[in-house]
């Protein structure tokens, strides 16, 4: 099918730096037309793995990117895939009007109308300099010179990183209305998770290095199952293996993985965890080594 | 396929040119400005002096035209020394410059490889950057000539430069000058890769890191051969000293004319061919290779160690 085309091909990916190991030997995939959500802690590899997809750094294993070998192809690879690992990463000697020239002489899928479409709505204008913007226009900029290029891959670690609310919401909304299609792919980290849930289609958690989830969101709701446990109940809810536990404003939360939903309704108020509680859940706790949903 | 093509270098070699705009040319603008602005107030204001301590001209044997032809052609050996400098912190710096402001991941994301971006880097310091300090000498070179006009008025022997410059003569002077800057240049290619490869290991500290490995080279071989001399320095002395060598051979020859205005471009038909033949054509190639050698090693750092 023309959708499950495979945009990124990850099997047995291992990082060291020196004698740490950052990532332990990681597979998953990313077809095309899905919005990735790759979810972590600080240091659980989230980077280390985006920048061997992007072929920045060496690695053990093999990824493949658009069938290529990105630490080999990553000039060719970027003709097909943009990137922002840092807002503040514009060379701050250009003013915009020079680095939109720039783009447009040297990447042949960079449309300079469409970026001026994104910059448009924000007061940026051509003939300043980039190091007199602001952090938000700053931001601004680079997302509208990446939205404005025809990729088919979209990388995003932590685009938003250090803006406000109002921004972030403006850039989300912006980026599944006017950039993704069914032909594109992104792959996103964050750590304002609850604020991409709604866009996102799939979700990989890491954890110290290894993946303890990578399932589609419809998955996700089918085998987790977030129950407000009844006071009467929390004895029969405890001998079902919850796999997180917390208690918020004199209430009982449970997460429990792979109960049907009629055992779950028995003990209490059930719902769909929050990516946020999931991520909580999968990460606190330790025994959990799911990897991929079956 | 690969997107490196004519538009793509030179827009990169724009990006060279706008990031190291004050090197080239802003401080030469600045230099020119306050040489012209101080004689034109030592002349508005000391004129009587300047009338008097230059007089010593009006006895000499030499004509206002001979004059400012001389003081062309030193002016434009001072502006390749100016440029010579620039370079090497141009290129100790501009291999390193992407990493600023976290650029690095910025440049890594465009569809240019390391090696494309270092060969760029390379051509803007031996093309751009030296055709800029040549219109900079011209432009002095007509502030100069302007001078001469104005000296003129109360030199009288000066007042000849109006009538005998013309621009055939200035074309002999300009022209040769750019085939001793070209020819100096790609002789100094290694030095350059040298210090632009030592940029991309210890960035900012490439110069005293180069000129503490010469230093170094000099003393173990001294030490190895217990004489000051050796193959590691005679081979440092050519490659700084050839082209100053090679020009005081060609200008101290008996068969060659230093008259810039034999008539049409017999001056530049002397010198090209006379400086030519003084270079070593085999220290030449063999500097270029090593050069190369250099940059390919600096853009496979480039890629595989310098992390995003």
């Amino acid at each position: 099918m023309q959708l499950e085309e495979t945009i990124v091909k990850v099997k047995g990916l291992s990082k060291k730096f020196g004698n740490k190991e950052i990532l332990h030997s990681i597979d998953f995939s990313i077809p095309k037309g899905r919005i990735y959500g790759l979810i972590g802690h600080n240091g659980a590899g989230k980077t280390t793995a985006i920048n061997a997809l992007l072929g920045l750094t060496s690695y053990q294993g093999n990824v493949s990117v658009l069938g290529l070998e990105p630490f080999k192809n990553r000039a060719k690879l970027m003709q097909n895939i943009a990137f922002i690992s840092d807002v503040a990463s514009l060379p701050r000697f250009l003013k915009v009007n020079q680095i939109l020239d720039l783009m447009e002489d040297v990447h042949p899928k960079f449309s300079r109308e469409k970026a001026k479409q994104f910059l448009a709505e924000s007061d940026i204008v051509g003939n300043v300099k980039i190091k007199s913007l602001s952090k938000g226009m700053l931001a601004q900029l680079h997302l509208a010179i990446v939205m404005a290029i025809d990729a088919k891959l979209l990388v995003l670690d932590e685009p938003t990183l250090g803006l406000d609310i109002t921004f972030r919401k403006k850039f989300y909304k912006r980026l599944v209305e006017d950039y993704m299609d069914e032909n594109r792919s992104i792959l996103i980290t964050t750590h304002q998770v609850d604020e991409i849930e709604y866009l996102l289609t799939d979700l990989i958690f890491l954890r110290d290095g290894k993946i303890v989830l990578d399932a589609n969101m419809d998955e996700i709701a089918n085998k987790y199952t977030q129950v407000l446990v009844s006071p009467d109940t929390i004895k029969k809810a405890n001998t079902k293996n919850p796999i997180f536990k917390t208690t918020q404003m004199g209430q009982n939360i449970m997460i429990f993985e792979g109960l049907n939903i009629e055992e779950a309704q028995n003990l209490g108020q059930i719902s769909t965890p929050s990516t946020s509680d999931l991520f909580v859940a999968l990460m606190e706790n330790k025994s959990s080594n799911i990897g991929e949903i079956k | 396929m690969s997107n490196f093509n004519l538009k793509t270098i030179k827009a990169l070699l724009k990006k060279e040119f706008i990031e190291h705009k004050v090197a080239f040319f802003n401080v030469p603008a600045i230099i020119i400005s306050i040489v012209t602005i101080t004689i034109i107030f030592g002349i508005l204001v000391n004129g009587n002096e300047w009338r008097v301590k230059t007089k010593y001209i009006s006895n000499m044997d030499i004509s206002g035209f001979d004059l400012f032809n001389t003081i062309y052609a030193f002016s434009i050996m001072g502006w390749l020394v100016f440029l010579l400098l620039m370079l090497f912190f141009y290129f100790a710096s501009s291999f390193s410059a992407d990493r600023k402001d976290n650029a690095l991941l910025f440049w890594k994301s465009l569809p240019i490889s390391d090696l494309q971006i270092m060969s760029v880097k390379t051509l803007a310091g031996l093309i751009v950057f030296p055709l800029t300090i040549m219109l900079w000498s011209l432009v002095a070179a007509l502030f100069t000539f302007i001078i001469f006009l104005v000296l003129g008025a109360f030199l009288p022997v000066m007042s000849d430069i109006g009538s005998q410059t013309n621009f055939v003569t200035l074309l002999n002077i300009q022209g040769s000058a750019l085939v001793f800057i070209a020819i100096t240049l790609l002789w100094y290619l290694p030095l350059f890769g040298a210090v632009g490869l030592l940029g991309t290991f210890v960035r900012g500290w490439a110069v005293p890191a180069f000129i503490l490995l010469l230093l170094l080279g000099k003393i173990l071989e001294s030490i190895f051969t217990l004489s000051n001399g050796g193959y590691f320095s005679d081979l440092m002395s050519e490659r700084f000293g050839a082209p100053f060598e090679a020009i005081s051979n060609v200008f101290s020859s008996p068969n060659f004319s230093t008259n810039v205005d034999a008539g049409g471009f017999s001056f530049i038909g002397n010198f090209v061919p006379a400086y030519i033949a003084q270079i070593n054509w085999i220290g030449m190639v063999s500097g270029w290779l090593v050069a190369a050698i250099f940059i390919f090693i600096a853009s496979e750092y480039r890629r595989r160690r310098i992390q995003a």
